[in-house]
């Protein structure tokens, strides 16, 4: 954005031909070069959109009791700590083109068991997918045919601090334990962005859901607090 | 943008001081940007004014996804690179997987580029507008964990754990300046998030990751078939959020 400097003249001044129009000369110079960037201090502020179109828009969703829930599914289930609260949100909007969706998830795992952690009859480099479990978050949405979802991302953690090929974890003094020790009570956290790439009004976004899995079907993974915040971000 | 004359000058007047300075004043300050004035009051400025969001640069595919997308009050940056959101991958299996052993790693912060060439174009890059940069990194990665037989004393071999002291630790670097780190985290798979916050300029901006891995070339024989400490990576995350000043 342009910056055209003047000055101010008082009674007394004599102002050049110069002085007088440099301003005009500069104003003609800036104005070729407008842009829709105003950096000017407080020229618009958070108050003018603090409507029924900000621009960002916020949705959560927060669980935050001590119910367990316990899975020791191999494939992506609804967390649901007291299984009339699914760790969800319901969005239900169309968003315009190239508008952004931020979503953040955390969460508190505590008592799990871990019963298999390695497995020596896998290939070389898998043996300790046992130790394994995953979170996902699952986004809803409509292009007009009927409801479809697309992963927004997966992310991994471990039953146990072993890791690698040579699974074992010392419990005490060194001395090895097959199993490893159970990391309970961490926390489980991550984010990610979506970009919308379709045209205005051509999808509408239903709902993100907060999902998890084990490797392992002996395992079972065990969630209590889980909390999911979205972010519409507009303009 | 609409300007008037205040003191408009007529013939025969004599040109005062005041009158050259008022209208000049008003209509640099306008634009200038202080837009707050009688014929345009910014109070009835709003969300309809705002342009919608666009998308600077490409969209990339293959193994690294990126994009920037420029709005009237910020601007979003995202970079990923994740092995399950690929066409056939799936969240066991790692990105790459290096062995601490026998491949080549700093004990300084590794880029992840220098681990994995694959990663060359993760970091964010961007140009800026003055304001801070709000983000989070989010890296699912795991460090191995072997037992080793080795001599505990008197020639005795006995099966030891290595790991007690392994460690690794994450950290963001905006513009090369390291501004958050995790401190150390034990062997495990682990999915760390890093929030990081810092003012910036109107410039370009580079956003990377780095990791210190703290280990060490085991001697003895490995209690199983292999001398493998691995350190695998499956997925990184990077947005970035741009909120004008």
């Amino acid at each position: 954005m342009p910056i055209v400097k003047t000055n101010l003249w008082e009674e007394g001044d004599v102002p050049t031909a110069a002085q007088l129009n440099a301003p005009y000369n500069d104003s003609q110079t800036a104005t070729a070069d407008i842009d829709a960037l105003n950096t000017r201090d407080n020229w618009i502020t958070v108050h003018h959109f603090n409507n029924a179109n900000p621009c960002n828009i916020l949705f959560d969703f927060v669980y935050d009791g001590t119910s367990d829930f316990q899975t020791s599914s191999t494939s992506y289930v609804l967390i649901d700590s007291t299984g009339v609260d699914p760790a969800k949100i319901d969005l239900n909007y169309s968003p315009n083109q190239y508008e952004v969706l931020r979503i953040e998830a955390s969460g508190l795992v505590d008592d799990i068991e871990a019963i298999n952690t390695y497995d020596n009859t896998l290939p070389a480099g898998q043996r300790g997918n046992p130790n394994y479990y995953a979170f996902q978050i699952l986004l809803y949405y409509n292009i007009g045919g009927g409801t479809l979802t697309t992963s927004l991302g997966e992310w991994g953690y471990s039953f146990t601090s072993a890791g690698g090929d040579g699974r074992y974890y010392t419990a005490v003094n060194g001395a090895p334990e097959n199993t490893g020790v159970p990391l309970a009570y961490q926390t489980f956290q991550f984010s990610t962005a979506l970009v919308n790439t379709s045209t205005a009004g051509s999808i509408t976004y239903e709902k993100l859901e907060l999902r998890c899995k084990v490797y392992d079907g002996a395992n079972t993974l065990s969630i209590t607090r889980n909390n999911m915040i979205a972010v519409r971000a507009r303009h | 943008m609409k300007t008037f004359t205040d003191k408009p000058l007529h013939q025969f007047d004599q040109v005062k001081y005041d009158g050259v300075s008022w209208n000049l004043d008003k209509y640099l300050d306008q634009l200038n940007g202080g837009l707050d004035s009688n014929n345009l009051p910014v109070v009835s400025v709003g969300h309809a004014n705002l342009v919608e969001p666009a998308v600077v640069g490409p969209i990339t595919g293959g193994s690294v996804t990126k994009w920037n997308v420029r709005m009237p009050s910020q601007t979003y940056t995202f970079s990923r690179r994740a092995e399950s959101m690929q066409v056939g991958g799936d969240i066991w299996t790692p990105l790459f997987e290096t062995d601490l052993d026998a491949d080549t790693w700093s004990p300084g912060w590794n880029r992840l580029v220098d681990l994995d060439i694959n990663f060359q174009n993760a970091p964010i890059q961007f140009e800026a507008r003055e304001g801070m940069l709000v983000g989070c990194v989010t890296v699912d990665w795991e460090h191995g964990n072997n037992v080793f037989n080795v001599d505990i004393g008197g020639g005795i071999f006995g099966a030891r754990g290595r790991g007690n002291e392994w460690w690794s630790e994450w950290a963001v670097f905006v513009n090369n300046v390291l501004v958050a780190k995790t401190g150390a985290i034990y062997p495990r798979r682990h999915t760390t998030q890093i929030p990081f916050a810092v003012a910036c300029g109107s410039q370009p901006i580079t956003i990377d990751l780095g990791v210190k891995i703290n280990t060490w070339r085991v001697s003895g024989s490995p209690s199983l078939d292999t001398t493998s400490t691995p350190f695998k990576l499956f997925s990184t995350t990077t947005w970035c959020r741009n909120h004008y000043r």
